[in-house]
C-alpha cells in the first residue's frame, strides 16, 4: 500500500507529481523500500542543492560578472526542485515550515555559502556596473523583488488551494 | 517477533512472502530497525496466528513515552 493514492487525487500539481516521479512504480508498494528510498531522495536534493551552491559560489568569485547568467540560471533550479518538495508536501498536508526545531549546526554553513554567493554577485555586479552603468545592478535588484513577490504570492495562492483541497 | 516466526516454523523468507514484503524488511522490522505500517503489522500478526499488540506492544509503548518526552 502507497502512502498516499497520487494518481486519484483531485489536485493537479500531484498528478502530475506522481507522473514526473514514476510514484505509481511497484518499487513503491513495499513501504520499507519506499522509506528508505525518500530518505534516500531527501539526502541526494541537499546534496544537489549544496553542489549547486559551491558551484554558482565558485564562479561568481573565478569568473566574475560573465558568470553571472549562468549562476542566476544554477541558482533558479535549486531553487525550484526545492520549491517543488515544498509544494509536494504542502499538497499532502505536511507542513514543512512548521520544523520543530532549526539547527543551526546545519543552517551555519549554509548561511555561510550564500553569504558569499551574495558578496560575489555584488561585486561582480559592482565591477560592472563601472563600465557599463547601473542598468545591470538595478535590473538584478527589481528581478529578485520580482521573484520574491512571485514566490510569495505563488505560496499563498498554494496553500489557500490546499486547504480548500483539504476541506473539500 | 523473531520467537513468534520460530513457532511457527517460517523462514524470514517465507514470512516476507506471505506478506508481501522484502527478506530485508523482515530482517529490520526484527532487529528493532525499521518500524513497521499498521497494515504490515497486521500482516505480520494475521501471518504468525499472533496479535499486533504481543508481537509489537513494548515497541508501541516505548514510542508512546518517547513522544510524550518529547513534548
Amino acid at each position: 500500500m502507497s502512502t498516499v493514492d497520487t494518481s486519484d487525487s483531485h489536485n493537479w500539481f500531484v498528478r502530475a507529481a506522481a507522473v514526473i516521479g514514476d510514484l505509481s512504480n511497484p518499487f513503491y508498494a513495499e513501504e520499507r523500500q519506499r522509506d528508505v528510498w525518500n530518505e534516500a531522495s531527501a539526502v541526494a536534493l541537499q546534496v544537489l542543492i549544496w553542489l549547486q551552491l559551491l558551484a554558482a559560489t565558485a564562479a561568481v568569485w573565478i569568473a566574475g560578472a560573465t558568470a553571472v547568467p549562468y549562476v542566476s540560471a544554477l541558482i533558479g533550479m535549486a531553487g525550484v526542485a526545492g520549491w517543488v518538495a515544498v509544494l509536494y508536501s504542502w499538497s499532502q498536508g505536511v507542513a514543512v515550515q512548521k520544523c520543530p526545531r532549526t539547527s543551526w549546526r546545519r543552517m551555519g554553513p549554509l548561511l555561510g555559502v550564500v553569504g558569499l554567493l551574495a558578496a560575489g554577485l555584488v561585486r561582480a555586479e559592482l565591477a560592472h556596473a563601472s563600465v557599463d552603468g547601473w542598468s545591470t545592478v538595478s535590473g538584478v535588484a527589481t528581478g529578485i523583488v520580482v521573484t520574491a513577490a512571485l514566490l510569495t504570492g505563488l505560496s499563498r495562492y498554494a496553500r489557500r488551494r490546499i486547504g480548500a483541497d483539504s476541506e473539500g | 517477533m523473531r520467537r513468534a516466526r520460530l513457532m511457527a516454523e517460517l523462514t524470514q523468507a517465507e514470512l516476507a512472502a506471505g506478506t508481501g514484503v522484502t527478506r530485508q524488511t523482515i530482517v529490520a522490522v526484527e532487529a528493532g530497525d525499521y518500524a513497521p505500517s499498521v497494515y504490515l503489522a497486521l500482516a505480520i500478526a494475521d501471518r504468525l496466528s499472533s496479535t499486533v499488540e504481543e508481537l509489537f506492544g513494548g515497541v508501541g509503548e516505548t514510542i508512546a513515552a518517547d513522544a510524550r518526552e518529547g513534548m
